[in-house]
Parts: structure tokens; sequence; C-alpha cells
């Protein structure tokens, strides 16, 4: 990952933060959690109670993430655009609110969105880093979880057997 | 280890948390003193997210920003207004697409690498395109994305060369580099450091004396400091200590490991984020990343100290812990970003007190 990013010449902070790790962690516990774990965060960071998260993809993420995560932001964006079976939300963690504006102008991104100022997802070990998306499904159990990276499909990450 | 970590930051906080800091040595005591401080006014386009370093233009009439948010540059006068921003989004004659390198010389040229186009495309300070170039387009090497300098109508660059880069302490480690993109000079090796730093760091800080015409190199995971001399390019000196204050990783920090796994053998651990030149010192800009940083990437929370080295010696003088990010150096002024929060974006300018023992 080292050398792919430097042959890209992507910015220093992605690496900075990250330090290039890039194997993914163990999901069976954030697996475990449930619709009503992630309804009481999302409740938390907005002040508001939540409606249902069935059938629901959340892209957790933060401001600060590079360039794939923020091109896979915008195929949600489309997706959800065509598709009402699936709703997608999108949680960006960043302190400030001019911050999260900017970004979403930028990359053209009007899907419905939570600011979480404090990393409370982090916090409460709803995942285990970021740039991640989590699956809800019909029965309100979180059923996969995958890094926001372009590198999988959305028809594939949506699609069970 | 999560009391442990709020104690040391705290600790820091405590020591950093009055206007005037002290902190004594053997013969000078170095303090810095509030000037003033100055507020960035939003405009349109609203700006997102700074980066924490920014560029003062020569006669420090113009403070230059790059946003992450919109990957574009943003010119600010000394009082904070808003001037303009420099460039467009995109692949046109005046597009940029990222901005992986920029900087200021005296003439208030502004270059601007985009990594992405390979391109270095040099504007005015009033966004006027001057010139637009391919740029290493085949070498054999990677930049450091944003260190990069104006040195004498060339830019200087740190780099990396492709085939060391899990062995950084075998490469190269500059480039100077013709505005048309003809490679002048590659030069110097890595700080040997980078053999036991636990991570493979390969982003080297850099800051050029114009006056002496070397440049010092500091390895983001090393205490210390490398000088080259610019005539001969050829190393000069290796200044610095390896001291209980700065932290490397206790394991070794690898391209298999987990995000988790890298962020929490990160933690507590040492980062030299910048250098820069008073009149007398050598400024090296010491962070520590904290858990907090690690998981909200908020540039308030990581810890930060100066290192002050004597500039004709190379001897440290003294560390300073600080309250604020430094985020650049002018007529040995100090300016640290206060707030990062850009609907308060604030730059505090200190000056340096230095009294005899």
């Amino acid at each position: 990952m080292k050398s792919s990013l430097i042959k890209n010449n992507l910015v220093l902070l992605c690496l900075c933060v990250l330090f290039s790790g890039c194997k993914p962690s163990s999901n069976e516990m954030y697996l475990n959690k449930t619709e009503d774990d992630w309804k009481a965060y999302l409740s938390e960071i907005s002040g508001k109670q939540e409606p249902s998260l069935k059938n629901t993809v959340l892209l957790v993420l933060k401001s600060s993430e590079c360039s794939p995560a923020l091109n896979e932001l915008k195929s949600w964006n489309a997706l959800d655009e065509t598709n009402s079976e699936v709703r997608v939300k999108i949680v960006i963690v960043e302190r400030y609110a001019t911050t999260t504006k900017v970004l979403l102008e930028q990359e053209g991104i009007n899907l419905p969105m939570y600011q979480d100022s404090i990393a409370l997802v982090l916090r409460k070990e709803l995942l285990p880093a970021t740039p991640i998306k989590v699956f809800i499904d019909d029965k309100g159990n979180v059923k996969r979880l995958a890094a926001i990276d372009s590198r999988t499909k959305i028809e594939d990450f949506l699609t069970f057997n | 280890m999560k009391i442990y970590l709020k104690s040391i930051v705290f600790l820091v906080l405590l020591v950093s948390c009055s206007e005037k800091e002290t902190n004594s040595t053997e013969n000078e005591v170095i303090s810095i003193n509030h000037l003033k401080s100055v507020v960035l006014k939003q405009s349109k386009p609203l700006f997102g997210k700074f980066y924490e370093r920014f560029k003062i233009t020569g006669d420090g009439e113009y403070w230059i920003f790059v946003d992450r948010m919109r990957d574009k540059i943003f010119v600010f006068d000394k009082e904070g207004q808003y001037i303009n921003t420099i460039s467009e989004s995109g692949r046109g004659p005046r597009g940029i697409v990222s901005i992986d390198g920029f900087d200021v010389n005296e003439n208030n040229e502004v270059f601007i690498y985009d990594a992405s186009q390979r391109m270095l495309k040099i504007y005015t300070l009033n966004d006027e395109l001057i010139s637009s170039n391919n740029f290493l387009e085949k070498v054999n090497f990677g930049t450091t994305p944003l260190e990069m300098l104006w040195h004498e109508g060339k830019v200087l660059t740190s780099i990396i060369e492709n085939e060391f880069m899990f062995e950084p302490q075998n490469s190269k480690i500059l480039a100077l580099i013709k505005t048309d993109g003809e490679i002048d000079t590659v030069f110097g090796r890595f700080d040997p450091f980078a053999e036991h730093d636990n991570t493979y760091s390969f982003f080297n800080n850099i800051i050029i004396d114009d006056s002496s015409n070397v440049v010092f190199t500091s390895l983001s995971s090393s205490p210390f400091i490398q000088v080259f001399d610019l005539n001969r390019f050829s190393k000069e000196s290796y200044i610095g200590a390896k001291n209980s204050t700065f932290k490397v990783p206790e394991k070794e920090i690898s391209a298999n490991l987990s995000i988790d796994e890298v962020n929490r053998r990160s933690v507590n651990t040492s980062h030299a984020a910048n250098l820069f030149l008073t009149d007398d010192y050598i400024v090296q800009h010491i962070q520590t990343l904290t858990e907090e940083w690690f998981l909200t990437t908020d540039y308030s929370s990581k810890a930060n100290s100066l290192i002050f080295y004597d500039r004709i010696t190379g001897d440290i003088v003294q560390e300073l812990p600080v309250n604020h990010s430094l985020g650049s150096v002018r007529d040995n002024k100090l300016y640290f970003i206060q707030d990062f929060n850009p609907d308060n974006y604030t730059i505090g300018i200190y000056e340096i007190v230095t009294d005899q023992k």
C-alpha cells in the first residue's frame, strides 16, 4: 500500500494519520451490533429520535479520508437517487460543521448526513476504524462491513448468499 | 493505558497553558510572547480545512493556505481579509486536480505541483497563470507531498526512491528540479535513524537557508536533523540527539497490520512535523500523536513542542512545550494556529524572547 501511495502521490495526511495499515480487522464484534445500537448512537449525535434503520447502508468516514473513499461516496450518492429499496446515509466524523458542509458541497454529495463531532462511533466501538460501510438488513442485523475504498462494487456489497 | 495517555496529554496542557511559556537551559532561557491574534474572514467559496502549515510572502503581506477539502489555495492578507483563491478545479489549462506541493517566492509567484496531472503550474498571487509544464513524468522516485520549496528558480523536493520504499535508509533524499520538469540533481541519503524508527517513514521536512545555501531535512520519525550543502550537494552535518522525550513506536509498524493496530502502536509517539528558521535558531516542531488524534484527526488534539537549535553550532538550546500547532515562521515571528474552526480560524503571532540565565 505504501508503494502505491507514493507512486500516486496521495497527500501526506493520509499517511501521517494511518501509517498505511491496510489489513482488515476481525469484524465479529462489530457484526454483533444491532439496529438498536446504531439508532441509539445516531440519536445521540443528532439529538433526534431515529426512524428505522432496516435496509440501510451507513457510510462512516472522517473528513480527512483520501480520494478512494471519497470517490466511492459519489457512487453511493448516485445509487441512492435510483434505488428505493436501500436507504443510504452518511456519517462524517468531524469536529466542525463548516468542514463537513464544504466536504459534501465539494464532492456533490446530497445523502442524508450526520456529523459525529467527537468520534463517538469509535468510542462506542461500533466500528474498529474508518472509512467503513455498514449494511443493516431487513431484520435489523448488521449484515456486512467493508472498507470504503472504491475496490468493492456496490452491487456486490448488497448481494448476499 | 487510556488513563496514562490522558494524563500525558493533561500534563502537556498544564505545562503549556499560560500565554508566556518558559523552560530553562544551561545558558539561555527561551520564551515566546503573544503579540496579537488574527481571525481569517470566511468568504465565498468557504474554506473547509486548511493543512496545518501555511506560507507567508516575502514582504509579510499575504498568507497562503491550502484547503484540503477543496484542493485549492486561499490567499488572505495579514489582517485576515480574504483576497482570492488560486487556480481552478479540474484538468483545464488553469486547472488543478490535487495540490501535492506549493510555495511562493520573493516575486510572489506561486507554484503548484499537481501529482494527479503530473504538472507544475505557476501563478501570480492574483491568480494569473504564468506557466504550465509536465513535471516528474518519468522518474524513479516519489515525492513527499507538500514538501517542495522554491530554490533559485527551481523546485527542491524531498523524495524516496521507488526501489527503497521499504528500506528508506538506503534512498536518496532530495531532488532539485527545473520548472520545465528537467531533473537537475538528485542527492543526499536518508537519515540513518530510519533503520531504527520502527515505522518505515519516508516523510522528510525540508527548509532552506538561503544565506548559507544549505537545506535542513528532518525525517518525521527521527529526532535528528541533516544538513546538506546546496553548492556541492553533499552532507554537511548531522545534528540533534536521541532523547527521552522523542518517542518512537515500541513495536514495528508495518503495512500488513490493521489500521486500528497501526493506530494503537502509534499512540503517544513523536512526529517531527516541521522545520523553520529564525535569525538565531533552527526551530523543529514536534508533535505527539495522541489517542484523541487517532480517533478524531482533529489537529488541535495533538500535543506540540518546539526544539530550538543554535543556528551556528547546531546545539540544542531548549525544548519548549507550546499550546498550539506552529503554522509558519517569518521575520523571527512564530505564527501558531490557535483555532482550527473554519468559522473562527485564528492565527496567533508570537515573538521569541531570549534571556541569559
